[in-house]
């Protein structure tokens, strides 16, 4: 029963003559919340605001529930879209309390309504004992939940985050993402959130579009763009990671430095990378890969290390002489310039075509 | 920085410094105005006088009204569109309180006065009509003198009100549903309004004071609070020149009573 709310069907948008956004399709079943993840300047926001009707589409379209809101020439008003925004500045009214920014977009409602539907929306983001201040008495988290309670509040088809926890200090975003998200599946809300964190979008999402260049270069699941990045972009943007050179032997396995790599079976789409016996390729090593074994006789040594609190990154010397990463728990504490013992349990191989010069 | 207290002889000379000056430079010379006042209000507080401050009323009122609409579209203008040509014409707006009153005035009077000529002229010659000075001495040409002299006084207070209304709010206002005038009605006017109010009462307070343009441009015989007070002081009856100051000097306490309101929020 996945119903497409939100299609967008190859929309291009440009700013004199710099294209932004090109050629772009996705699409966002009902109850789903989505991200756009990408670097500062891909697009990503132009995305949500075409969406959201700020901007017209060049080409392309949007539809909405089936209805198409936006053509090359056509804009259905964003008041007409029924959609809910939170804006990076979250965008309060300043001179209306909590309650009267939660209620204003609740004008088609009767007075009796109206004020249930903003006591429930006070309620659902805690904000009760604050209702008759305003904005700038308030702190970023809470302004963060006005935001949102106000763009809920007239319960929209679609709710747009843009850049919504940047304003806010690293544990809060965290902490307020999560809830965020909760929020938001117990409302059955489909929402879009645009954002440069990827943590942010693994806590929040279920399915992320990863951005460059005003292209989706990747559509997928948290787990899939860490574990099986399509592109050296993605792998490179998602996660951590070092690029080893290595050489495909069969279908199934490839030789780096540190061994030979075996497939894992259960992965047919990856397998495909493999093809070309004795081709030369690079193969992606997460810091999750290299695993420490005080036992192993593959040895490396240590060039940096950055304590996690439950993990220490280590950045080392392989004994071929390229560097890696590898996240060990945090009481194997060894030294800078010491030899550590190193195993790799590679389960997912993602290998790409070496660039050649 | 915390603030330091003083004490001992160091409080009382600060304290007495601070209140000479108020005691100088504002409490003995309005003193002095109102003792002059009082002794020839009998003589002074008359029809004529009644003139005076209406004429200064109806003046102020209208340009306090016709600034800040004329503030308000540029503002608005600027903000629909944020390029370089309506920012200059910004500036070169609101040039005119940096120059010298009396400048302004020759330089409004002068062309006005050959535009005139020139005008009576023509018609004269062509249709043998007595026009008259035209422009001169009209109220419409006092306003836009006001304007030239006074936009920025006008324009700073509501342009920094509306540095509150971001563009994100306006799309926030169209995403719930208000846009159009409903949103200028509900977001921008409530938030707008102190700084509408703050103009209007700093335009009509220095339009009051004015006194160089009113003088160059007024309609024949039409004197105003500060004219009077010019007249009577070249002339040395400062007497007579008190109860239209003390007037003056009151009506330049509202803007400060009303800021010092604002600092104290």
């Amino acid at each position: 029963m996945d119903t497409l709310l939100l299609e967008v069907a190859k929309i291009s948008q440009s700013y004199s003559k710099k294209i932004v956004v090109n050629n772009l399709s996705f699409g966002l079943n009902k109850g789903a919340i989505g991200c756009l993840l990408g670097p500062s300047g891909c697009g990503k926001t132009t995305v949500l605001r075409c969406i959201a009707g700020f901007e017209p589409v060049v080409e392309g379209e949007v539809l909405l529930n089936g209805v198409r809101v936006s053509s090359s020439g056509f804009s259905l008003r964003p008041e007409q879209r029924h959609i809910g925004m939170v804006f990076q500045d979250y965008a309060l009214f300043p001179h209306l309390t909590v309650i009267s920014n939660i209620i204003f977009g609740l004008h088609y409602m009767s007075r009796k309504e109206r004020s249930e539907r903003a006591a429930e929306m006070i309620e659902i983001v805690g904000l009760k004992d604050v209702i008759n201040n305003y904005p700038h008495e308030l702190s970023g988290g809470q302004q963060q939940r006005v935001a949102l309670a106000r763009a809920l509040a007239p319960k929209p088809d679609l709710l747009l985050l843009d850049e919504p926890f940047s304003n806010l200090d690293v544990n809060l975003r965290e902490r307020l993402s999560l809830e965020v998200r909760e929020i938001l599946k117990s409302q059955g809300t489909t929402a879009i959130l645009v954002t440069h964190d990827q943590n942010e979008a693994f806590a929040i999402a279920d399915e992320i579009g990863v951005m460059q260049n005003g292209e989706i270069m990747q559509c997928d699941s948290a787990y899939n763009l860490y574990h099986r990045p399509v592109s050296r972009f993605v792998a490179n943007f998602v996660g951590q990671g070092v690029f080893l050179s290595g050489k495909v032997l069969d279908s199934h396995h490839v030789e780096i430095e540190l061994g030979t790599l075996e497939l894992d079976i259960s992965h047919q789409n990856i397998s495909d990378k493999l093809s070309g016996k004795g081709r030369n390729v690079d193969v992606l090593i997460r810091p999750d890969d290299i695993v420490h074994d005080d036992e192993s006789s593959l040895k490396a040594k240590v060039l940096h290390k950055a304590f996690r609190g439950a993990e220490i990154l280590y950045t080392l010397r392989l004994p071929g002489g390229s560097t890696a990463l590898s996240l060990v728990p945090s009481h194997h504490n060894h030294a800078i310039g010491e030899d550590i013992g190193i195993k790799l349990e590679v389960y997912h191989i993602v290998a790409f075509n070496q660039i050649t010069q | 920085m915390p603030p330091i207290i003083l004490t001992g002889w160091k409080s009382w000379a600060v304290t007495g410094f601070a209140s000479a000056t108020l005691f100088f430079a504002f409490l003995l010379p309005i003193t002095q105005l109102f003792i002059w006042a009082t002794q020839t209000f009998a003589e002074e507080f008359n029809s004529r006088y009644l003139g005076f401050l209406w004429h200064s009323l109806i003046l102020s009122v209208f340009s306090a009204l016709f600034i800040c609409a004329v503030s308000i579209l540029m503002i608005y203008s600027v903000r629909r569109h944020p390029d370089i040509v309506p920012r200059i014409a910004v500036r070169i707006a609101t040039i005119g309180y940096a120059l010298p009153g009396v400048v302004l005035a020759v330089g409004i009077y002068v062309p006005l006065a050959w535009v005139d000529n020139w005008f009576s002229q023509m018609a004269m010659q062509l249709f043998s009509i007595e026009t008259g000075f035209l422009f001169q001495g009209t109220f419409v040409v006092m306003l836009i003198a006001y304007m030239t002299r006074f936009m920025a006084v006008g324009y700073n207070p509501i342009d920094s009100a509306m540095q509150r209304v971001t563009l994100s709010i306006d799309e926030a206002s169209m995403g719930l549903g208000v846009s159009g005038w409903s949103m200028l009605q509900k977001v921008h006017l409530p938030i707008l309004k102190g700084g509408i109010f703050t103009a209007a009462t700093l335009v009509f307070v220095d339009v009051m004071k004015e006194m160089p343009i009113t003088l160059m441009t007024r309609p024949f015989g039409w004197d105003t609070l500060s004219v009077r007070i010019f007249e009577m002081t070249s002339e040395g009856e400062w007497e007579q020149a008190a109860l239209p100051a003390v007037v003056l000097v009151l009506t330049g306490l509202i803007p400060i009573i009303m800021l010092t309101r604002q600092a104290e929020k």
